[in-house]
């Protein structure tokens, strides 16, 4: 089984940095077999359809808003519970739930997912304005434990530590 | 009298909007509003033109490739250096996959949708939609699966991805502004998700040469730093082949089935017949004038009689009356500024209403984009391009003076992927042929580091120019006039309105809150103008659950 570990945000717009931080992460304290791809996927929109299509399984990091929890809570949930964007506004404001709505209409072979993400504070406003609030950041890590466990638990991946 | 306006415009790379006064059913003056302040030059000032060459594609993710290359070919032309035959070949594959990339994601993605309505290509079967391809020559594909997941979809209620757009506007005579039969919207909406897989592939090309896309790190003043090996050209010429056979068996014939059953489209969003075109993809002899796409300032008459003259660059002002920039007389670009002042007013249309400058050639407006660079070729003589015109002037009747209109933009331009997928065959060749020779060479080093520089080029959506003054390889003025500022441009100091504006003229609104054909006209020109960031929200009524302990029992 392949599975892709798609790690999105702009690294400029504060807390949306989030899911390249965990992206990070995961790269630089664990070892992945070869079926398992660590991608940081920046704010590639539609161009992380084939990244769907070319997988069995994909797990998803992601900046949160609008959860109703604390900023730096770390949450979990389906993808088919993420709210789409109604009508496609801009390129430049393609979600993930839209990129994913997408490659299911497509018939991707991708058969399931799982989500992750945090609860961000502050979002950029426009401007290159680079670095996670304090309780984002520390949020780095348990969000990154949290896709090894699912990975080894639920997907039976063998995840060893660097 | 009554106001309609769109406010975001949507399906386009950023962030515009577009008033309109409309009297009697029609627009009668139009504003349109770039809402972004970019500002990117003064980011260059202080920095070396190899730097600012990076750092100035960083100002689109939609058209990087184009950017690096105006900002290299400014800091070549300042330098005086002449890139080696390998790099520019290169540089040609890159901007040609960006080329394809653009125009794919334009034509259905973006633009797609004021044509094709996904909704009702629930109503067609499978066999009526087989019909539909071989009546209009468009590739067949798997309708049955394609059905099977819509109705699936539709019955989750997730379809809402479309539904932001406009499926229920009618026509000024009642009927339905949709006119596609639920099979031919079945066949659309099919290869609006291939466009979405082709558009990757075309910027596959771009990453494979420059390490990454967007923003690709390989070119530079100089030449490029990508030095193909056979592996690379084999995954690029393979693409170069499976985007050439669907832009000509797919995207063309989608593109006469759609002006075929939108006869509306000819004379809609009609401009005033001018287009700016600085050319791309270099040939040997780099004369802008000999591009596989060339430069050419073109008049189109009334009554179909052709001009053109060459580019010249003292002639282009931007002018910041009705700007958000401070006030002063036209300037060039060599000369330019770029000074934000937000006026205490505010928005005000007999003010200043945009962030957009109004870029004028001898004191005119000029269309950018596709159309512009197709009637330069055409006039000039490029060959495969006279052909693709003429053949498609036939098929559909119009002369050359119909096509400054939506049907004729998104028709040059559909046509020209199919010329340029062609040029980028003919450029791997040359290099393979290059390099078997052993005379590939990637890089020219500069002789000087003082100069001032002018790069014209062109980004997907039209002429694109940098110029930059340099003093011991550090930038001390840096100016930009991108494509949408010619198309998007708001009126100048005589009160004469931007291309788009002009465009917008005598449209047709038959729902002031859903200006359907003022948005077709919008979409014909792609404007681009910003970016930003993109959370996930729970859907209503679900929540996301907390992970305590993502330790487990370890």
């Amino acid at each position: 089984m392949d599975v892709s570990i798609i790690c999105v945000g702009n690294e400029w717009q504060l807390d949306d940095g989030f899911g390249p931080a965990v992206a990070r992460h995961l790269l630089e304290e664990w070892s992945w077999p070869e079926s398992v791809a660590v991608l940081d996927r920046g704010v590639m929109g539609y161009n992380i359809v084939p990244d769907l299509a070319n997988c069995d399984f994909a797990l998803v990091v992601d900046a949160l808003d609008g959860t109703g929890h604390a900023p730096g809570t770390v949450l979990e949930f389906a993808p088919e519970d993420m709210a789409v964007s109604e009508g496609i506004m801009s390129l430049h404001d393609v979600r993930f739930a839209d990129v994913l709505a997408t490659a299911q209409l497509m018939g991707t072979r991708c058969a399931g997912g799982w989500c992750f993400g945090v609860q961000v504070e502050r979002l950029g406003r426009g401007a290159l304005d680079r670095g996670l609030s304090a309780p984002v950041a520390a949020a780095v890590e348990p969000c990154a434990r949290a896709v090894v466990a699912y990975t080894r638990e639920r997907l039976g991946m063998q995840i060893t530590p660097r | 009298m009554a106001r309609s306006t769109v406010d975001p415009i949507t399906r386009i790379e950023g962030h515009l909007s577009i008033e309109m006064e409309v009297e009697d059913g029609k627009v009668t003056e139009a504003w349109s509003s770039g809402n972004l302040y970019r500002g990117l030059e003064h980011a260059l000032e202080g920095r070396s033109p190899y730097d600012a060459a990076l750092i100035s594609e960083r100002i689109c993710g939609v058209c990087p490739v184009s950017h690096v290359h105006a900002s290299s070919f400014a800091a070549e032309d300042a330098y005086g250096i002449q890139i080696p035959e390998g790099a520019r070949l290169i540089r040609n594959l890159a901007e040609g996959g960006q080329i394809l990339h653009s125009t794919i994601l334009w034509f259905y993605n973006l633009a797609g949708l004021d044509y094709i309505n996904p909704l009702n290509a629930l109503n067609a079967t499978a066999a009526d939609a087989y019909e539909a391809c071989k009546t209009y020559g468009t590739s067949a594909a798997d309708f049955e699966g394609m059905l099977a997941r819509l109705k699936k979809f539709a019955e989750n209620g997730q379809l809402s991805i479309f539904s932001g757009n406009w499926f229920d506007c009618k026509d000024a005579d009642g009927n339905s502004a949709f006119h596609l039969t639920p099979a031919e919207d079945l066949v659309g909406t099919v290869h609006y998700f291939e466009g979405i897989e082709n558009q990757a592939k075309a910027s596959q090309i771009c990453a494979m040469i420059g390490g990454k896309m967007p923003h690709i790190m390989t070119s530079m003043p100089g030449g490029t730093s990508f030095v193909p090996t056979a592996e690379k050209l084999d995954e690029i010429i393979y693409r170069i082949q499976e985007l050439k056979t669907w832009i000509n068996q797919t995207m063309i014939p989608d593109l006469y089935m759609i002006v075929s059953r939108y006869p509306n489209l000819v004379g809609m969003g009609k401009g005033d017949g001018h287009f700016v075109s600085f050319g791309v993809l270099d040939s040997k002899s780099r004369e802008i004038n000999e591009r596989y796409l060339p430069a050419g300032m073109v008049t189109v008459d009334e009554d179909g009689t052709l001009h053109i003259a060459n580019v010249d660059v003292d002639k282009i002002t931007e002018d910041t009356t009705h700007a958000y920039y401070e006030n002063h007389a036209p300037l060039n670009p060599r000369d330019g500024k770029t000074k934000p002042q937000w006026p205490k007013e505010g928005k005000d249309f007999s003010n200043k209403y945009t962030w957009c400058k109004a870029p004028r050639y001898d004191g005119q407006p000029y269309q950018a984009g596709g159309i512009a660079r197709m009637m330069a070729a055409y006039i000039r003589g490029v060959e495969p391009v006279v052909k693709l015109m003429d053949d498609a002037m036939a098929r559909t009747g119009l002369k050359i003076q119909d096509l400054d209109c939506v049907a004729g933009r998104l028709m040059t331009r559909a046509l020209e992927a199919s010329y340029v997928v062609d040029k980028m065959a003919d450029d791997v060749n040359e290099l393979i042929a290059l390099m078997k020779d052993g005379k590939a060479e990637y890089y020219t080093p500069a002789a000087t580091t003082t100069g001032q520089g002018v790069g014209l080029w062109e980004a997907p959506r039209g002429a694109l120019l940098h110029t930059e003054t340099v003093e011991n390889d550090v930038i001390t003025h840096y100016q930009e006039i991108i494509p949408s500022t010619w198309n998007l441009s708001p009126k100048d100091g005589k009160g004469v309105e931007g291309p788009l504006e002009h465009m917008l003229l005598g449209t047709t609104v038959t729902d002031i809150d859903k200006p359907l054909d003022a948005v077709r006209i919008v979409h014909s020109v792609d404007p681009c103008t910003a970016c930003a960031c993109h959370v996930t929200e729970p859907k209503t009524g679900r929540t996301f659950s907390v992970v305590t302990s993502p330790w487990g029992v370890e």
